[in-house]
């Protein structure tokens, strides 16, 4: 069995692979702690599969807190995680995005899930996840509630902002125009959706498309970017935010070190 | 003869008075969410400090966000000139002015008439903006000022994202949580912005002096982290940076005014 650990700016995925079946998968707050977010992988492996680091064929991590990996692990880029990881979801993928918490990446693979070349957004929030968690604070809700909020819409407004700093001051200012929550939401979304769309014009899209990562769990903003880009995509299964740690799971190579 | 400028920023107001060529009057408030409200209030206040009334002002020149909206103002004049006329007036050795305000950051030349010669700003991002700072301070748990005399107490800046405020403040988090020193880590801060500000001003190039003007320009540790990074001499001014904008304003009201009576003079002769 192989664990595959994505640790990212804002939640540690793990997954454990028999081969090419995946048995279990775990998530966990990151909180700025790459270390304690990987014991907790841990104790829970051994909580719920009664399984010890030592018992597994390899360890794959990968994504932003990679860095703090010790020995034992095999560290994975997390581009060639995405190419692997979407290749074992749909084989005929050629074009994997992400859009996590702080990071945007597109990629483009072979028929076996190679990287033929890639693109990545880490420095701007503008297209992120995290602009969501953002724009949350003013409207009063959770990440997770912004789909259903954004599907009661009646009125289409505009944003102007693209700096999530600002977005959050717009944001304000709208509600205060008394604008609707639904409204404002919808707009914030139409904003992230064109964000990461401009990312993703810089690798020529083919088909099949495959999506993944936490921003892209929120089916309005998929829908956004699929109608943009004009392509048709397939959000990860069985969870957008676990593609990263698939693809690191099947990237380990051989044994144990 | 009584000029007044007025000029409300997203994060401050400020409102000033002249006569005879000096600074009688002024004042700086926090915004409300009105523009106008911002703009009547602080000038009201300049009006009470003096004992003088809104008729007493011969003419007034209003800059800044919502400046067309300013009822009391006879003529509105953007930002850009209000800075170059005012940090000119405040020293004449300024050919360059670095103007960071709450929510954009403007670079603004002039020559030795203190004519604008070129500018460049940002409004489209916070990072480099004064929002840079507040929402870092908050990350802190400190107030702005409070923010820059820690950097000041800094030894080695830790190296932080120069180029989104997202994400700057996740750095922070990280390093803090690695046990840096918050000296250290503000000290990066600071650092950051001036690299920040810096790539704007090189888009127009730096002639000496040199002048910070707006709120930030009064934040010690940005200002030290700035002058490393620009490597250039700091011009003095005779006045608070932050009124500069309301400096100019007034100035721009002196001249109007001249303009106008001159005009009419021509008129009537």
């Amino acid at each position: 069995m192989k664990l595959g650990v994505d640790i990212g700016t804002s939640m540690t995925k793990a997954v454990l692979m028999e081969g090419a079946e995946l048995v279990w998968w775990f998530s966990v707050p990151t909180e700025a702690n790459p270390g304690k977010a990987m014991e907790a992988v841990f104790s829970a492996m051994g909580e719920q599969r009664g399984l010890a680091p030592e018992a597994l064929e390899g360890m794959g991590v990968s994504g932003w807190g990679a860095k703090v990996a010790s020995e034992g692990w095999q560290k994975v880029e997390t581009v060639l995680a995405m190419g692997k990881a979407a290749s074992w979801y749909l084989p005929a993928a050629r074009t994997v995005l992400t859009a996590g918490a702080q990071e945007s990446i597109i990629v483009s693979i072979d028929e076996r899930g190679s990287v033929i070349g890639y693109a990545r957004n880490d420095k701007c929030a503008s297209g992120a996840g995290r602009f969501l968690d953002i724009i949350c604070e003013p409207l009063e809700c959770e990440v997770a509630d912004m789909e259903a909020l954004a599907r009661q819409s009646t009125k289409k407004l505009e944003m102007s902002a693209q700096c999530a700093v600002f977005a959050e001051s717009e944001v304000v200012s709208r509600i205060n125009d008394g604008e609707a929550a639904a409204d404002i939401c919808n707009a914030v979304l139409d904003t992230v959706a064109r964000n990461v769309a401009t990312l993703s014009r810089k690798i020529t899209a083919k088909p099949e498309y495959v999506v993944g990562g936490g921003l892209l769990s929120n089916a309005v903003v998929v829908e956004r970017l699929s109608k943009l880009l004009d392509v048709k995509m397939h959000v990860f299964e069985p969870d957008a935010k676990l593609i990263t740690a698939i693809g690191a799971a099947l990237c380990v190579k051989g044994g144990r070190p | 003869m009584i000029f007044a400028g007025v000029d409300v920023g997203s994060l401050s107001a400020e409102a000033l008075l002249m006569e005879d060529g000096k600074i009688l009057a002024s004042h700086i408030i926090k915004v409300k969410p009105n523009p106008v409200t911002s703009a009547t209030i602080v000038m009201d206040e300049v009006l009470e400090q003096t004992g003088l009334a809104k008729d007493d002002i011969a003419f007034c020149v209003s800059t800044g966000y919502g400046r067309e909206m300013i009822p009391f103002a006879q003529h509105d004049v953007s930002e850009i000139s209000c800075h170059g006329k005012g940090a000119f007036w405040a020293n004449n050795d300024v050919r360059t002015i670095v103007d960071i305000g709450g929510q954009d950051c403007k670079v603004i030349r002039i020559d030795e008439n203190g004519d604008l010669v070129d500018f460049v700003m940002n409004d489209k991002c916070a990072a480099g903006t004064g929002r840079f700072l507040e929402s870092v301070a908050k990350t802190f748990g400190l107030e702005v000022w409070d923010l820059g005399d820690l950097a000041l107490k800094g030894g080695e800046a830790v190296p932080i994202s120069t180029i989104c405020t997202v994400f700057t403040n996740f750095d922070i988090m990280c390093f803090l949580a690695e046990g840096r020193s918050k000296e250290d880590v503000a000290k990066g801060v600071t650092e950051a912005l001036a690299i920040r500000t810096n790539r704007l001003i090189a888009n127009v190039g730096v002639e000496e002096q040199v002048a910070f003007t707006g709120g930030v320009a009064k934040n010690a540790g940005v200002v030290k982290a700035l002058e490393k990074i620009i490597s250039s001499k700091t011009a003095k001014l005779s006045v608070d940076p932050q009124l500069i904008g309301s400096l100019g304003a007034a100035l721009y009201a002196q001249e109007r005014y001249e303009k106008m009576q001159r005009k009419q003079a021509r008129q009537v002769g």
